[in-house]
């Protein structure tokens, strides 16, 4: 996530939202969910995308579709 | 495989990338979709070569308004303007259901589409200098008639092939315009993992930014032509590099060459290389061997696909490879860095890389069976402009060393250039010597008077006030064709020659002094009193520097930008051995 935001690693946790990040911006979103599902291996579905709005809300997705 | 962070993350990083460079390519891109991401990509990976690439990416979709408008596209004097379309932009609707229209709907959408791309093709070539480079598009994979698809003329398949074909007959027609293969890269990594649906409703993306690297990298070859940094020759290792085992251990019968499952790979590495060396690149060998064992390889192997005369030097004794390579350079009459070297040895390849970093020198894979593929994506050699030249040169360079041979069998040098029965032809360059004579003036570094650097059109608009002579050379063993340039400019008393320049293969045997000669005698006939040559010396043109000396000049003014002056009350000789023809 700080490689794609590009912020900070210590800044990457609970407390991220979109909201409080200028960088968290629709581009850099579509680029995090993509990389992620590569990542873990996990496909997020369309309808989900866009009510991811911080950490936690990402951290749930995936662990919810592994 | 990175994925698209990688690069961004790269390029945040390196404020370098960001900055104006002399040396920069400047790439413009446009296109009907989102391709965020792709431009600073493009400079990154471009960056590993160190290659200086800067972008300029047009507004989303606002490709046609920034073609037509006066605006910011050509503020930024491209060299290269890249648009990708994609069939959704152009066909519509009718994409998704072909069928709704009929075959002559069909039809006319492709013939719309081809008008409309070559308009903006024509647009930009008449406001820039650029380079045009047009994606073609992938043909869909399925359609809505199933196994009949194939039959239907004009149906969503034939409708993107005949499309593409159709732009492939307009790149033809201009040499300034280049269309990228972006059905072929598409295949290269299949439809289904360059489109990702999500993506695209989301945020308009029609390529996977996960491929944005690779697309990036296709992109090299044409980066690579327009920094000219293309080159010019392989110079091959030959054991475990063009036949398997060692041939001073192994001996002929025992090296694995030939339709075996382990000589096939190096047969066919030698038949892609030969096909290299049929559109211009120059072969040279650099070897630890005995030259006999070679030599009797090269001659009486049966499955030996390269033989001698396909070499333009042979470097085979027990000398460094490091030594070898600068006597390769000096053999060919080229620079180092337009060296590609490949060798199996690792360590080989470490101390060239260490000694001779100008020289590339890639890592060819471990397994022979990947040389095939490896060689493939070499794509180092792609000049813009591919003249008949070029696809001669392979085999002109190789004559060259026949005439060398021949050097050292006559041992007097008049007789020996008296022997070689050059003929030089000399002519007011025409329109269609132009990319020829723009690509002499870019490459040419040795023998070149000013280094100056002139692209088609500019010798377009220079002749039609200055005097461009262009000169063909020939003897006893081939045709060189066109290799000389002389550009003149005619004042009423002094006649001045800012640049001059020969291919490095024709000099020496006084086809330039045939051309300085002719340059006078036309000088005197229009009552000129005076010829002046510019002299710019460089790093790299020592073989030019005593060229105006030689031939009755004198130094009028030293430094940085020299003047040499000739009194023309008296004719330059020609060098009597030469047959000079004037058209």
């Amino acid at each position: 996530m700080s490689r794609v935001l590009g912020i900070p690693e210590n800044k990457v946790g609970d407390d991220l939202t979109r909201e409080d990040t200028p960088e968290w911006d629709s581009f850099n979103h579509l680029m995090l969910v993509s990389e992620i599902e590569k990542e873990f291996g996990v496909e997020i579905p369309m309808s989900e995308i866009e009510h991811i709005q911080s950490y936690k809300d990402l951290e749930k997705i995936v662990s919810e579709n592994v | 495989m990175h994925p698209l962070s990688h690069y961004l993350d790269i390029f945040r990083k390196n404020p370098d990338l960001k900055k104006e460079h002399p040396d920069e390519v400047r790439i413009a891109f446009l296109s009907s979709f989102t391709i965020q991401g792709l431009p600073e990509t493009v400079s990154v990976v471009a960056g590993d070569e160190k290659l200086r690439v800067r972008t300029y990416t047009a507004p989303y979709d606002q490709y046609a308004q920034t073609i037509l408008s006066e605006g910011e596209l050509y503020a930024f004097k491209p060299h290269l303007v890249v648009l990708m379309l994609d069939p959704r932009t152009i066909f519509g609707d009718a994409l998704l259901d072909p069928y709704s229209v009929d075959i002559g709907a069909r039809r006319s959408l492709v013939d719309d589409a081809v008008t409309t791309i070559t308009g903006y093709a024509r647009n930009v070539l008449s406001k820039s200098d650029a380079y045009f480079l047009v994606h073609n598009f992938a043909v869909p994979s399925k359609s809505p008639l199933g196994i009949h698809e194939e039959k239907e003329s004009y149906g969503v398949k034939d409708a993107v092939r005949t499309f593409n074909e159709k732009l492939n007959a307009y790149g033809r027609t201009e040499s300034r315009v280049f269309v990228f293969d972006y059905q072929g890269w598409v295949s290269q990594f299949g439809t289904d993992h360059i489109f990702d649906p999500k993506l695209y409703y989301l945020g308009d993306m029609r390529v996977s930014p996960e491929y944005f690297g690779e697309l990036a990298k296709a992109y090299l070859p044409y980066v690579r032509a327009l920094a000219q940094r293309t080159k010019k020759s392989i110079v091959l290792d030959l054991d475990n590099t063009l036949w398997g085992g060692v041939i001073g251990e192994d001996g002929m019968a025992g090296i694995k060459l030939g339709p075996t499952p382990e000589g096939r790979p190096f047969m066919e590495f030698q038949q892609k290389l030969l096909a290299l060396w049929r559109r211009g690149v120059i072969l040279a060998v650099n070897s630890n061997n005995d030259a006999a064992d070679v030599l009797q390889v090269l001659r009486e192997h049966p499955h030996m696909v390269l033989k001698e005369e396909h070499f333009a030097a042979l470097q085979i004794n027990w000398d460094s490879k490091v030594l070898k390579m600068q006597r390769l350079a000096e053999d060919i009459g080229i620079g180092l860095d337009s060296m590609v070297f490949l060798d199996d040895d690792t360590l080989n390849r470490a101390m060239v890389r260490e000694m001779l970093p100008n020289v590339t020198t890639p890592g060819l894979p471990a397994d022979p069976a990947e040389y095939v593929g490896f060689l493939d994506r070499l794509q180092y050699f792609d000049a813009l402009s591919l003249t008949k030249e070029d696809k001669e040169r392979g085999v002109m360079y190789a004559q060259e060393r026949q005439r060398e041979e021949f050097k050292t069998i006559t041992t007097d040098l008049g007789t020996y250039l008296k022997g070689m029965g050059i003929a030089v032809r000399i002519e007011t360059a025409s329109p269609g010597t132009f990319p020829r004579l723009a690509q002499l003036t870019q490459k040419t570094n040795q023998f070149n008077t000013t280094t100056r650097r002139f692209t088609e059109s500019e010798l377009k608009k220079m002749s039609a006030t200055q005097l461009i002579l262009a000169v063909y050379v020939k003897d006893r063993f081939g045709d060189n064709g066109l290799t000389g340039v002389a550009i003149v400019e005619k004042g009423a008393s002094v006649w001045d020659i800012p640049s001059l320049l020969f291919s490095c293969r024709v000099i020496g045997r006084g086809a330039e002094d045939a051309l300085i000669s002719h340059i006078a005698h036309l000088a005197r006939k229009a009552g000129a009193q005076k010829l002046r040559g510019e002299l710019v010396p460089t790093p790299k043109n020592t073989p030019v520097r005593e060229y105006y000396k030689k031939n009755g000049f004198t130094l009028a003014k030293d430094g940085d930008v020299q003047m040499w002056e000739y009194d023309l009350k008296k004719q330059i000789p020609a060098p009597e051995y030469i047959t000079l023809s004037i058209a």
